[in-house]
């Protein structure tokens, strides 16, 4: 088992090596350079070449991805071409939102959708199971940007009962109430738009380790259904589940970025498309990194948990 | 007939020097737009409105993010403009007529040449840290813009001050390269906002302004509160300015209640926003606008003839109504605004008029199709729309060009001033002096038609010196001409800034400085 979890790391790492080649072609792709992008109308050749020599752009690509790389595994995410601020500073401010924003979410989203998909399980088939699947696929269905401005118009501009964008002094002071308020409509939304996947995958991995014949054991013993899912087949059925909640996770961390525009909340995502308009290079290929080890890291973790919750992985031959 | 700029217009009917019919007459014979001429009707009744002293206001501005900056050197948002007019003065301030009103600076004056000048400054203003206001700090201020280092879009613009120095504490003296009769225009910049002498860090700086900053968070949130010092008027207790970026998001928490006032009204977005019970638009006509720049130093448009054609045939009424929404007015293919003292009204308006553009079309021997128009909404929003209907127009007069969308992230490098025929824009600048030169000046870097008369420059020069107003208004007036008749400039449309308001906020009124207007409204602001 220790040999599998160090294959596991050692994958990880080489992904995230992946990646980060990835991050850096595609941030030398933006169109423009940064010093257009500053300049813009009024750039002169004069005026854009100091600028280049000022941000070292001139040298070749490859060399700048190593050095790049090399003050990335030191921790060194250097300074914003923006406002020269540290960016390991800035990330850290802004982080907070977004990693509670997701956390909030994922307290309500996850025992909801693992919830509606036992319920979904247990009444396979019936008109509730169906209920369950079409809403379900509804709101998979419409994007973000529809759900949140569905909600914003028809919860704060038409009924007035919430506020149409997170209100900066109770986001960053407010005690637990205001920070709800603030938040509440943001949410919903990311709710909305992550509770399909886990409850359909739920549904499907219950129902999957149902045919087995050892369920089929429990029933003749007598089982209720609902016990037969709860006891028998929901703890073989862990495994799909917390991957997809793990991934689900990642996503609330780094697919934020839409929310967090809807409703003004200043976090990573935010932060990314800021520097994306200001070609804040730096910045955005420290948060691009920061969104990848994310997602490598909660895809290790359901990893690890598949492994403990499975005998047979936990127990090899 | 009455006369003078529309904002002229609007305080003589506040006072009730013309009347309701004078001024729409004149609105009309400007060009106004109808939505412009109302929000300032608005104005003119409000002017008389009663005003509140207190409560906290909340100002969603639309542009700023991670440049933001509190060192007026820096100042490159409306954002930046706006928080800065709240805790910094500038010297000179610019009414809506565009004409120079005193701030920190109480007079000045020039020799008859207007190469020297004497600037008197405010006496008993302190900085918010209790300290005197003096010519030091003017000094420090200016002087910080011309450092080697810094990049402040002043620089260019204080280069041509040769000369700057204190006579006691509160008179500073200035010595320009040449005669500009607008020199205290240039001080009104927001970049020229005055600081502190000795402040390097501006994490907590101090002003002289109406009020204080108290909380800062870059690109996000600021909050202000009144400086019980300040030496003018001030009637808010409390200003919050919250950054929103994203058009829809921040009309919805403006028709939510959230914000007392927003900036910039996406178009799209404007039926939305006139209907909101209990939110006003306020349109601002300016100088800001967009045009055809077509180059006279190369095939095709070096034609004379083409580019009387392609002038003739910009649909200017269907263009201010289809993509302005009807926030415009119509140009007259030169870059002076009729909101600007200097506009010429002498000059015929050139309309729409296929058979003319017909004629100078055939006469100029070019084959329509062989003329592409390059667009793209980086030069002004909306720019890619214009193009089609501007087609539409060609069409009509027989002319076949292809309109090229261009990707917006190299225009203003690969597209700018490099093909023949492309839509460009500028925002509004505080002089005709300054929106002249910078785009018509033969041997300027930005003369994007390169067109270039011996003539204009010497006019350009002569006009800017000039202290006589009428000899001046007569120079400008022939620059006007000479562009009308002959220049690269099509003009496509000046087009309004638009925000918008909630109905319980006074003094938030149409200001025609384009993209400065924001700074203008800090300490002029109350609820009703």
């Amino acid at each position: 088992m220790v040999r599998l979890l160090i294959r596991r790391i050692l994958l990880g790492i080489v992904v995230t090596w992946v990646v980060s080649m990835m991050i850096f072609a595609a941030t030398e792709l933006l169109p423009g350079d940064v010093c257009h992008a500053v300049l813009g109308q009024g750039a002169t050749e004069k005026s854009l070449e100091s600028c280049r020599e000022r941000l070292q752009l001139n040298q070749p690509m490859h060399t700048r991805y190593l050095q790049w790389l090399g003050r990335l595994a030191t921790g060194e995410l250097g300074t914003s071409l923006a406002n020269d601020l540290q960016i390991s500073d800035q990330i850290g401010a802004r982080a907070w939102n977004t990693v509670r924003l997701a956390a909030l979410t994922a307290l309500i989203a996850v025992p909801l959708a693992v919830l509606l998909g036992l319920i979904a399980a247990i009444r396979a088939d019936s008109s509730v199971d169906r209920g369950i699947s079409i809403g379900t696929l509804c709101f998979i269905s419409v994007p973000e940007f529809f759900t949140g401005v569905l909600l914003v118009y028809i919860l704060a501009v038409q009924l007035r009962w919430m506020p149409a964008v997170a209100n900066y002094r109770d986001l960053t002071r407010g005690d637990f109430l205001e920070v709800i308020e603030a938040l509440a409509l943001p949410i919903a939304t990311l709710t909305f738009a992550v509770l399909a996947h886990m409850t359909r995958m739920t549904r499907t991995a219950v129902l999957n380790v149902m045919s087995s014949p050892y369920i089929e054991q429990a029933v003749l013993k007598g089982a209720s259904r609902t016990r037969v899912i709860i006891r028998h087949a929901l703890p073989n059925a862990v495994a799909p589940i917390v991957n997809v909640i793990a991934l689900n996770l990642a996503y609330l961390v780094s697919g934020v970025v839409v929310v967090e525009a809807i409703f003004r909340i200043p976090g990573l995502g935010t932060l990314m498309v800021e520097s994306v308009i200001y070609r804040d290079i730096p910045t955005v290929q420290a948060i691009g990194m920061l969104f990848c080890v994310t997602y490598v890291g909660f895809n290790l973790i359901a990893d690890v948990m598949a492994i403990i919750a499975n005998p047979r992985l936990r127990h090899p031959r | 007939m009455t006369k003078g700029t529309i904002y002229d217009l609007r305080d003589q009917l506040a006072v009730g020097q013309i009347s309701r019919r004078q001024f729409l007459k004149r609105a009309g014979a400007l060009g106004i737009s109808a939505a412009a001429t109302s929000t300032l009707l608005a104005s003119a009744a409000s002017s008389a409105a009663t005003r509140k002293t207190g409560g906290t206001l909340r100002v969603c501005i639309a542009s700023g993010g991670q440049t933001d900056s509190l060192d007026p050197t820096k100042f490159l948002s409306t954002g930046d403009y706006a928080r800065g007019h709240s805790i910094y003065n500038p010297l000179v301030a610019l009414n809506p007529s565009m004409q120079p009103i005193p701030a920190l600076a109480e007079s000045w004056e020039s020799n008859s040449t207007a190469d020297e000048w004497v600037f008197s400054l405010r006496k008993g203003v302190t900085f918010s840290n209790g300290k005197d206001f003096t010519s030091a700090d003017v000094l420090y201020s200016l002087q910080r813009h011309l450092r080697p280092e810094s990049e402040s879009p002043g620089k260019p613009l204080l280069e041509q001050v040769t000369e700057m120095k204190a006579d006691g504490a509160h008179v500073v003296r200035m010595k320009t390269a040449s005669p500009n009769a607008d020199l205290p225009i240039l001080f009104t910049q927001p970049q020229f906002m005055i600081s502190q002498e000795g402040e390097e860090e501006f994490v907590n700086p101090s002003g002289t302004g109406g009020f204080i900053m108290k909380e800062y968070e870059v690109g996000i949130y600021a909050r202000v509160e009144r400086n019980p010092n300040y030496w003018g008027d001030c009637y808010l207790d409390a200003l919050e300015w919250i950054t929103n970026v994203d058009g829809t998001a921040r009309m919805n928490a403006m028709m939510a209640g959230e914000y007392d006032i927003a900036t910039e009204v996406d178009r799209n977005l404007i039926d939305l926003v006139e209907r909101a019970p209990g939110v006003e638009i306020v349109a601002s006509a300016s100088g800001r606008h967009t045009n055809l720049s077509m180059m006279c130093d190369r095939e095709p448009t070096s034609n004379h003839d083409l580019r009387q054609a392609l002038k003739y045939c910009i649909p200017r009424e269907q263009i201010i109504q289809n993509a302005f929404k009807g926030y415009g007015m119509v140009g007259n293919d030169h870059q002076v605004s009729p909101t600007d003292p200097f506009y010429c009204d002498e000059i015929a308006q050139r309309t729409f008029d296929p058979d003319k553009a017909r004629h100078h079309f055939k006469k100029s021997g070019v084959d329509g199709a062989s003329i592409t128009l390059y667009t793209s909404d980086m030069a002004v929003s909306g720019s890619e729309a214009i193009a089609l209907i501007y087609a539409e127009g060609a069409k009509a007069a027989g002319i076949d060009l292809q309109v090229q969308v261009a990707p917006p992230g190299s225009y203003w490098s690969k597209v700018w001033m490099q093909v023949p025929v492309c839509v460009s824009g500028w925002d509004a600048r505080p002089t005709a002096d300054l929106m002249l030169t910078i785009a018509n000046k033969s041997d300027g870097s930005w003369n994007e038609t390169a067109w270039g008369s011996e003539r204009f420059d010497q006019l350009l020069v002569a006009a800017r010196g000039e202290t006589d107003a009428t000899k001046r208004k007569g120079m400008y007036c022939e620059m006007q001409q000479m562009l009308h008749d002959d220049g690269g400039v099509g003009m496509l449309g000046f087009y309004d800034m638009i925000d918008s308001r909630r109905d319980n906020v006074v003094g938030f009124d149409p200001h025609p400085a384009g993209y400065n207007r924001d700074a203008f409204f800090a300490t002029d602001i109350s609820f009703a």
